[in-house]
C-alpha cells in the first residue's frame, strides 16, 4: 500500500477537476508536493525540466504518481504516454505510478492505455480521497 | 464494427454474367438462323435443280419418243421430213444432254447421267442402222426385241432421274408427261395407219389412260386461273384429237388405211395438234413462272427474316449495354453512399465516444464539488463553500452551453432555416454587439468591410451562427500583450458567382501540429486559454457545407485567416 509519495503531478486541463484531485490529495495525506499541467504538453515539459533541473526539486524527486486525464488538447493523455515512454527506459522511473482520469467508463481507454505499463489503473471523476486510495490499493495489488 | 462494403451486391460480376448470356444468345441465335438459312438456301437450291433435271429428263423422253417415232416412220413411208425431224430433234437431245452432263457433273450421282447416257447410245445406234439402210428394211429392226428392251431400259432410269412432291415441281412434270404422252398418242396412231399392227392401237389405249390420268391430277393440283385455262385449253384440244384418231383406229379395223393415214394428216388433226401444243407450251411457261415465282418469295423470305434477326439482336444489345451500364452506375451510386455511410457512421463512433467523455466531464465536477460542500458543511467550514460553490456554476454553465452545440449539431444535420436576402450591415452590427459582451474579453477591435456587388440570399441564420462563432473565437484567442489586436470580416465576389467571406485576425494562431484537427468534434487549441465546448468549429463546417459552400483556413504565429466560399444564390423580390 502507497501511504506516502516524494510528489504526486496533475495532468488535466479543467482547473475543477485540478481543484478537487488538490483537496483529495491533501485529504489522504499522501503528500504535500503537488504539481500541476494544463496538458500532455506541459506535462512532458514539466518531466523534462524535473529531470534537468533535479536539485532544485531534490526532496521530491521523482514524482511517485501521475494523475492522468485523457481527454486534453494540444496533448492528450494517450499522446502523453507515447512520449513518456522515453523515460522508462530510466530505473528512476520504474516505480512511477499512472493513474487515468477519465469521467466514463471506455472500454476502449482501458485497452489502449493497458499497452503502457506505466499506467496502473483508473481513476473515475470526480477524484475523492475514497477512490484515490481504492485505485492506489488496486495499482500496487497489481504490480 | 460491420463492415458494410462486404455485404453489397457486385454489379461487376453482374455485368460478366450478362456479358456471358449475351454472347452465348449471340452464337445460339447465329447458329440457329446459319442453320436455318442453309436449309432454306439448300431446298430453294434443290427446286431450281429438280426444276432443271425435270425439264432434261422430260426433254430426253419426249426427243427420244419422237426420234424413235420419226425414224419408224421413215421407215415405213421413206418421207424425207421423217428423216429430217429425226436429225433435228437428235441435235436438241444432244444439246439437253450436255446440259444434263453439266447439271450431275455438278450436284448428282454420275450414276443416273451415265446410265442414261448410256441406254440413249444404245437406241441411238440401232436407229442409226435404220436411217442409214434402206427404209423399209429397217421397219423390222425398229420392232424387234432388242430394240424395245433398250426403250424399256431407258425409260425406267429416266424415270429415276429426278422425283419430286413439290406441287409446282409436279405440275412441270406433268405438262412434260401430256406433251410426251401426246407425242405417243399421235405416233402410234399414224404407225397404227400405215402397219394395220395392232400392236400400235394397244399402245395408243394404254397411253390414252396414263394421258387421262396426267391431265386430270395437273387440274386438281392447279390452284391458278391461269394454268387451269391453259390446261382446259389442252385438254379441249386433247378430246378432239382422241376423236380423230379413234376415227382412224376405226378405219385401221375396217382395213381402209389409206383414210385413216388422211385422218391423221388431215388439216382438222393438225389444227388441233397445234391448238394442243400452244396450251401446253403456255402452260408450261406459267409454271415455270410459278416456280421461280416461289424461289424469289423464298429467298425474300430468307432476307427478311435476316434483316428481322438482326433488328431484334441489336435491340437485344442495346438494351443489355443500357441495362449494363445503368448497374453500374447503380454500383458507382450505391459504393458513393456506402462511403458517405461508412463516414457518417465513424463521424456518429467519434461524436458518442466524444461525448461520453466531454458531457460527463462537467457534471462528475459538479458531483465532487457538491460532495466537498456536503463535508464542508458537516465540518462548518463555512469560508470555503462560496469557492466551490462558483465552480459547481461555472461546470453547470458549461454543460448547457455543449448542450446547445450538440443541438446546433444535430439541427445543422437535419432541416436548414429559411433562404432569405442578408442584410450584412446587420450581422455586423449583432456580432459587435455579442462580442462586447464576452467575459475576459481582450480590447480587440472589431472591423467589417464588405465589398460584394449583389444582394445575396443564404440560409441567414445559419450564416449569422457561423460569422459569429467565427469572429468570437478570434477575440478568444486574441494576443494579450498587443495593443493593435483587431479581428476582421470582408466580404468580396469570387469568380462572379461566388461569395468569398473571410475572418482574419492577429491573434495566437493555431499551431502547425493541430492544423489537420481544426474542424474536427471538441477540438481546443490550448488548455490555457479553453473557454469552449470544442464543437463550435465542428459546427461551422456542418453548417458551411450544409450550404454547399467550402471553408478553409490558414494560421501562423501571427494569426488566422478563415476564408468561406458560397455560391450566389439569386434572391425573389416579391413584387
Amino acid at each position: 500500500m502507497l501511504t506516502e509519495c516524494n510528489s504526486i503531478l496533475v495532468v488535466d486541463d479543467n482547473a475543477s477537476d485540478r481543484l478537487l484531485a488538490k483537496f483529495a490529495i491533501e485529504d489522504s495525506g499522501l503528500t504535500e508536493n503537488i504539481y500541476f499541467s494544463n496538458d500532455g504538453k506541459e506535462a512532458l515539459d514539466f518531466i523534462e525540466d524535473y529531470d534537468k533541473n533535479k536539485s532544485a526539486y531534490n526532496k521530491d524527486y521523482p514524482p511517485t504518481l501521475i494523475l492522468l486525464d485523457i481527454n486534453m488538447p494540444a496533448m492528450n493523455g494517450f499522446e502523453f504516454l507515447e512520449s513518456y515512454n522515453k523515460f522508462n527506459e530510466d530505473e528512476r522511473y520504474n516505480s512511477v505510478v499512472i493513474l487515468m482520469l477519465t469521467s466514463s467508463h471506455s472500454d476502449d481507454d482501458k485497452q489502449k492505455a493497458s499497452k503502457y505499463k506505466s499506467v496502473k489503473g483508473f481513476l473515475t471523476k470526480p477524484v475523492d480521497e475514497d477512490n484515490l486510495r481504492a485505485a492506489l490499493e488496486q495499482a500496487v495489488a497489481t504490480d | 464494427m460491420t463492415n458494410i462494403t462486404s455485404h453489397q451486391i457486385s454489379g461487376k460480376n453482374l455485368i460478366y454474367w450478362l456479358v456471358a448470356t449475351v454472347c452465348l444468345m449471340f452464337s445460339l441465335v447465329l447458329f440457329i438462323f446459319i442453320d436455318g438459312y442453309q436449309e432454306t438456301t439448300a431446298k430453294i437450291n434443290n427446286h431450281k435443280h429438280d426444276l432443271i433435271n425435270d425439264d432434261i429428263r422430260a426433254s430426253i423422253k419426249y426427243f427420244d419418243e419422237s426420234m424413235s417415232m420419226s425414224a419408224r416412220l421413215f421407215a415405213f413411208t421413206g418421207e424425207k421430213k421423217w428423216q429430217k425431224r429425226y436429225q433435228a430433234h437428235e441435235k436438241q437431245l444432244k444439246a439437253v444432254l450436255d446440259k444434263a452432263e453439266q447439271q450431275s457433273g455438278l450436284f448428282f450421282n454420275n450414276f443416273l447421267f451415265d446410265a442414261t447416257e448410256f441406254a440413249n447410245k444404245q437406241i441411238k445406234t440401232t436407229e442409226s442402222t435404220i436411217l442409214a439402210n434402206e427404209a423399209t428394211s429397217g421397219s423390222t429392226i425398229l420392232l424387234n426385241e432388242k430394240y424395245q428392251k433398250n426403250k424399256q431400259d431407258y425409260a425406267l432410269r429416266i424415270h429415276y432421274f429426278s422425283t419430286n412432291p413439290n406441287d409446282a415441281i409436279r405440275l412441270n412434270q406433268l405438262q412434260s408427261q401430256i406433251a410426251y404422252i401426246d407425242e405417243i398418242l399421235t405416233m402410234s396412231a399414224r404407225m397404227a395407219a400405215f402397219t394395220g399392227d395392232s400392236y400400235w392401237k394397244n399402245r395408243y389405249d394404254r397411253m390414252v389412260t396414263i394421258l387421262d390420268a396426267s391431265i386430270a391430277e395437273a387440274l386438281e393440283r392447279t390452284n391458278n386461273i391461269n394454268l387451269a385455262s391453259f390446261l382446259a385449253e389442252v385438254s379441249a384440244a386433247n378430246d378432239k384429237l382422241i376423236a380423230l384418231e379413234e376415227q382412224a383406229f376405226l378405219y385401221v379395223e375396217q382395213n381402209q388405211l389409206p383414210e385413216a393415214v388422211e385422218v391423221l394428216f388431215g388439216d382438222e388433226y393438225q389444227v388441233q395438234k397445234e391448238v394442243y401444243a400452244k396450251g401446253i407450251e403456255k402452260f408450261s411457261i406459267a409454271i415455270n413462272e410459278e416456280v421461280n415465282e416461289a424461289i424469289l418469295n423464298a429467298e425474300q423470305y430468307i432476307k427478311i427474316k435476316a434483316l428481322i434477326i438482326f433488328i431484334v439482336l441489336s435491340v437485344f444489345t442495346a438494351f443489355i449495354f443500357y441495362l449494363t451500364r445503368r448497374i453500374k452506375n447503380w454500383e458507382i451510386n450505391l459504393e458513393n453512399r456506402n462511403v458517405e455511410l461508412e463516414k457518417k457512421k465513424n463521424e456518429l463512433e467519434i461524436f458518442s465516444y466524444s461525448m461520453s467523455h466531454d458531457l460527463k466531464a462537467p457534471l462528475k465536477s459538479i458531483q465532487g464539488f457538491s460532495k466537498r460542500i456536503d463535508k464542508y458543511i458537516a465540518t462548518e467550514k463555512f469560508d470555503g463553500i462560496k469557492e466551490l460553490n462558483s465552480h459547481v456554476i461555472s461546470n453547470a454553465v458549461k454543460l448547457d452551453k455543449l448542450v446547445d452545440d450538440i443541438m446546433g449539431i444535430i439541427k445543422a444535420e437535419k432541416i436548414n432555416d429559411l433562404v432569405e436576402e442578408v442584410n450584412f450591415s446587420l450581422i455586423a452590427e449583432s456580432i459587435s454587439n455579442d462580442i462586447s459582451a464576452l467575459d475576459n474579453t481582450h480590447d480587440v477591435e472589431f472591423i467589417a468591410d464588405f465589398n460584394h456587388n449583389t444582394d445575396i440570399s443564404c440560409h441567414k441564420h445559419s450564416l449569422y451562427q457561423v460569422l459569429t462563432n467565427l469572429v468570437s473565437n478570434a477575440v478568444k484567442y486574441a494576443k494579450n500583450d498587443i495593443d493593435d489586436a483587431f479581428v476582421k470580416l470582408e466580404t468580396s465576389m469570387h469568380a462572379h458567382d461566388m461569395l468569398k467571406i473571410t475572418v482574419s485576425d492577429n491573434g495566437i494562431g493555431i499551431s502547425e501540429a493541430m492544423h489537420d484537427r481544426v474542424f474536427t468534434m471538441f477540438f481546443r487549441e490550448s488548455s490555457t486559454v479553453s473557454f469552449g465546448t470544442g464543437l463550435g468549429l465542428y459546427l461551422v463546417k456542418k453548417q458551411i457545407e450544409n450550404m454547399s459552400g467550402a471553408i478553409s483556413f490558414s494560421s501562423d504565429k501571427n494569426g488566422t485567416l478563415f476564408s468561406i466560399l458560397l455560391p450566389i444564390v439569386p434572391v425573389v423580390h416579391e413584387d
